[in-house]
């Protein structure tokens, strides 16, 4: 696996400005940056199953949320440690994955699409009439500690989160060229040609579904210690389809893309929506043109990440 | 006696009102190339998609060495020994061809629900990838996507790929399909250079190469069996010879 | 859009009566229900029509069929705000729906035919975000109120002593003859035998000298037309805001994947048994199960009868038939 030095020390920079904000940033910007580090480990899970694996998931919000609730129905019971929670939010995304994944990729293409949709929504609904857990109001959670660590300074939980984020981006760079990684996009870039070489086609997307669906787990875990609450809006289909937004923003077929999506998403978002509550009359086109005018569309943006071994 | 390679009873397929197979029985020893002939509309690829496992069939059996595969999906047949070439080349175009075959390989080691070892750093795959290459005549050390290789490199990939596993049972569908006399014929010296001691079905129009590799010949026209024998027979028989090799009749 | 306005949106745009806790399970009440699970259900029809058709002859999905529903109630309530004839109004209301369709289709959607889903999904969600954003500019955040026109205001006494509303009543039959109306242009006449013929083979068709680009046109139009008359009729019904088109809009896709596309047939029965299905789990429901699981059960039922129907159906079967 070849990385060109520039491309490589271009990454280090990047991740280094990140690590940077909270000591020369506000503690408003530091908070913006770990919203920004959150969303982008969910988004991260999103890029394996889109960008390496093909398959269109519009429901990752699904797991995001499960990850959420996952936290703050451990938090009512008094359990507060991450070292507990959070591996409990990454189980609880990979089981809700296995369960919609092995329903959803029963069939293909928009259909897939449809259903991933419609299931993620479920949980939205779901979430929203159980009056026990809150109800559209959501639980409240106190933020988790680290060990005994308290994780209240906005700084200090920061850093988890990035050193999470550096972890979760780490693991996709070894799924990806694994083994594994090396089937799925085998079975992206010719899924009949797969199957007659002897893999269960099915079995590996799943798979990829339910790891995808842990990340996303993870991610609403630190979502929700963030917050200190978890509410139903974190299942919403529109956090879904911002997800693949943020894949597509920083997808030039990479590891490091779907990161670089959500901090280019969270940034469009709070300049624009400084400007005006109608933040989406502008980023709706944007999305638009982006999809319009990148030739070949934004898929073979992603597809040069497919059969290569660039990361 | 050992098992027929390949044994086919009663096979028969219905497409809404079509009957595309209609009572297959067929069985192959190991070691043979079996030829699959007949007219387009005949039933040959149904037919092949039965074996492949890409389509059920409406009754009948198909086993492969001894063992009943007649409910295995594809993927299954494949562990089980069944290789495969299609008639439209099918590879994996974004990869070099050196991991095409290298993923061909890795599907033979068990399950790769593994995660952490770059899959392009395990030695056994390379180099069982590079020794195929090297027979059928490819370069492993390209490292451009296959998907640019011309097309008789696409088919010679595709052998590359059936083989490494070491296949029981080699399904080629169509090789010489697209491919001009020059080319036609390299393909055959190669086929039987690697093909041999192997188990393969043939399709094929161009009957030359039927001739030139079969062991012995099965001839399929609407659906049905119409003989299956040694090459000689079938050419010597007139009945075969007007109503399907015609003007394309070998050259004896 | 904090949390709890998103979710508080639930439940408001569908037009569901809910129940009473204290009204007892008489077979007046029972019929009521089944009534309005009609009356969704051929809404639901008029909205999925279009997607199944736009999926089946284009290939194309389309997210941004909500905001058509959301645009034909906005533009009917503005119009019988305006000239106080309510039937006017919707005529009015599909009318401009379609022409706002038809821009769409001939400046952007054109263009995405031949794109990927993913393509596609994205433009036009970036499409249905923007059309929730542009609403509230034009027309505001507070939800307008439709009144329902005099004549059809009153109730119908269905039994002794128990009456259902005539608005209802009519916008269900209005849906039904719609619903009609396209059956027998899909299935008699010439327009329609091509729109079947292209959804199973479009370069077929085109390759028999059908301009496919105007057959995608008009195709198009009739799915936007009917989305832009059930929201219209909605209207009175529902709190007609922002975002109104999107619940409706993941519904239709649960009737998509149930009811597959190979018939507008398939698309009615299967837009009926989710109408019902919702209204009836909502009013059974939280009465047999109680109010903690009942009302969580009630809205996500018709979720569990896509996962029932997914897990008996053979692997990838409708797949095959979709390219």
């Amino acid at each position: 696996m070849t990385r060109s030095l520039t491309s490589r020390a271009a990454v280090g920079l990047f991740l280094l400005a990140v690590a940077l904000v909270p000591l020369i940033g506000n503690s408003y910007q530091t908070r913006l940056a770990t919203i920004a580090l959150v969303y982008g480990i969910g988004a991260i899970g999103l890029n394996l199953l889109v960008g390496y694996g093909g398959m269109i998931s519009f429901g990752h919000a699904a797991f995001f949320g499960i990850g959420a609730y996952t936290v703050a129905i451990l938090g009512l019971s008094g359990l507060t440690s991450t070292v507990v929670t959070l591996p409990c939010a990454v189980a609880a995304g990979v089981i809700g994955a296995l369960l919609i994944g092995a329903l959803s990729l029963r069939m293909t293409g928009a259909y897939f699409i449809m259903i991933t949709l419609a299931f993620a929504q479920m949980l939205f609904y779901g979430s929203v009439a159980i009056t026990k857990f809150g109800g559209d109001e959501g639980i409240a959670t106190p933020r988790g500690h680290l060990l005994g660590f308290d994780l209240h300074n906005g700084t200090a939980f920061f850093y988890l989160v990035f050193a999470i984020t550096l972890a979760t981006l780490y693991l996709s760079r070894r799924i990806v060229a694994s083994r594994f990684g090396r089937v799925l996009r085998a079975i992206n870039d010719n899924e009949r040609r797969a199957v007659s070489v002897g893999y269960n086609a099915y079995a590996y997307k799943l798979i990829a579904f339910a790891i995808a669906g842990g990340m996303a787990g993870l991610g609403g875990a630190l979502m929700a210690n963030l917050n200190e609450y978890a509410a139903p809006s974190l299942f919403h289909w529109i956090l879904s389809g911002e997800f693949l937004v943020m894949v597509i923003l920083g997808g030039l077929g990479t590891l490091i893309g779907p990161l670089l999506g959500a901090i280019l998403f969270v940034l469009l978002q709070t300049i624009l929506s400084a400007y005006t509550t109608y933040w989406m009359l502008i980023l709706g086109p944007i999305m638009l043109l982006i999809v319009m005018f990148s030739s070949g569309g934004v898929v073979l943006l992603l597809k040069r990440a497919g059969g290569g071994s660039r990361v | 006696m050992s098992n027929p390679m390949l044994e086919i009873r009663n096979l028969s397929k219905w497409f809404g009102g079509l009957l595309a197979n209609n009572d297959i029985s067929l069985s192959v020893p190991p070691g043979e190339i079996h030829a699959v002939i007949g007219p387009n509309g005949a039933g040959k690829s149904t037919l092949i998609s039965q074996i492949a496992g890409e389509l059920p069939p409406t009754s009948g059996t198909i086993a492969i060495d001894g063992l009943d595969v007649t409910g295995l999906p594809a993927h299954q047949r494949a562990k089980l020994g069944l290789a495969r070439c299609f008639q439209i080349t099918s590879i994996f175009p974004s990869f070099s061809a050196a991991e095409n075959v290298a993923i061909a390989a890795q599907a033979t080691q068990g399950h790769s629900y593994r995660f952490w070892r770059p899959a392009d750093s395990i030695s056994e795959l390379n180099q069982a990838a590079a020794e195929v290459l090297f027979q059928v005549g490819l370069d492993s050390g390209k490292t451009r996507n296959a998907g640019s290789l011309s097309h008789g490199e696409h088919r010679q990939l595709e052998i590359a790929m059936a083989l490494v596993g070491r296949p029981k049972l080699l399904l080629l569908d169509e090789p010489t399909a697209g491919m001009g006399r020059e080319e036609s014929q390299q393909l055959v010296r190669l086929l039987k250079e690697v093909g041999a001691g192997q188990t393969i079905i043939l399709i094929e129009h161009d009957i030359d190469a039927v001739f030139a590799l079969a062991d012995r010949i099965t001839v399929l026209a609407n659906g049905r069996v119409l003989a299956s024998d040694v090459p000689a027979a079938i050419r010597a028989s007139p009945a075969i010879r007007d109503a399907y090799l015609g003007d394309d009749a070998p050259r004896s | 859009m904090s949390a709890s306005a998103r979710s508080r949106r639930v439940g408001f745009c569908l037009a569901w009566p809910i129940a009473d806790v204290g009204d007892e399970m008489t077979a007046a009440l029972f019929l009521e229900q089944l009534v309005n699970g009609m009356q969704l259900g051929t809404m639901l029809f008029l909205m999925s029509a279009g997607l199944t058709l736009t999926f089946g002859v284009m290939n194309f999905l389309n997210l941004t069929h909500g905001s058509f529903y959301m645009l034909g109630a906005f533009f009917a309530a503005t119009m019988a705000a305006w000239t106080g004839n309510f039937l006017f109004a919707v005529i009015l209301a599909i009318i401009c729906t379609l022409l706002v369709g038809a821009l769409l289709d001939l400046v952007i959607f054109r263009h995405l035919y031949n794109r990927s889903h993913l393509d596609q999904v994205l433009a036009t969600f970036g499409l249905l975000l923007a059309f929730n954003d542009l609403v509230i500019l034009i027309w505001g955040r507070e939800p307008l109120f439709v009144a329902i026109p005099p004549m059809l205001s009153g109730a119908i006494e269905i039994s002794p002593g128990n009456s259902y509303p005539l608005y209802r009543l009519v916008i269900t039959a209005a849906g039904l003859a719609t619903a009609l109306l396209i059956w027998l242009l899909i299935t008699r006449t010439r327009l329609g035998m091509l729109i079947r013929a292209g959804a199973s083979n479009r370069e077929m068709v085109g390759a028999l000298g059908v301009n496919i680009a105007i057959l995608f046109s008009l195709v198009f139009g009739l799915g936007a037309a009917a989305a832009g008359f059930a929201g219209a009729m909605t209207g009175p019904l529902i709190a007609v805001q922002t975002e109104m088109g999107d619940e409706i809009l993941i519904i239709a896709f649960v009737v998509v994947v149930v009811g597959g596309i190979s018939s507008v047939q398939g698309t009615f029965v299967a837009s009926l048994a989710i109408g019902i299905v919702d209204t009836m789990g909502r009013f059974l429901l939280p009465k047999l199960l109680g109010f903690t699981v009942g009302p969580a059960l009630a809205s996500m039922a018709i979720y569990v009868l896509m996962a029932v129907i997914l897990l008996t159906r053979p692997r990838g079967s409708i797949a095959a038939r979709a390219h």
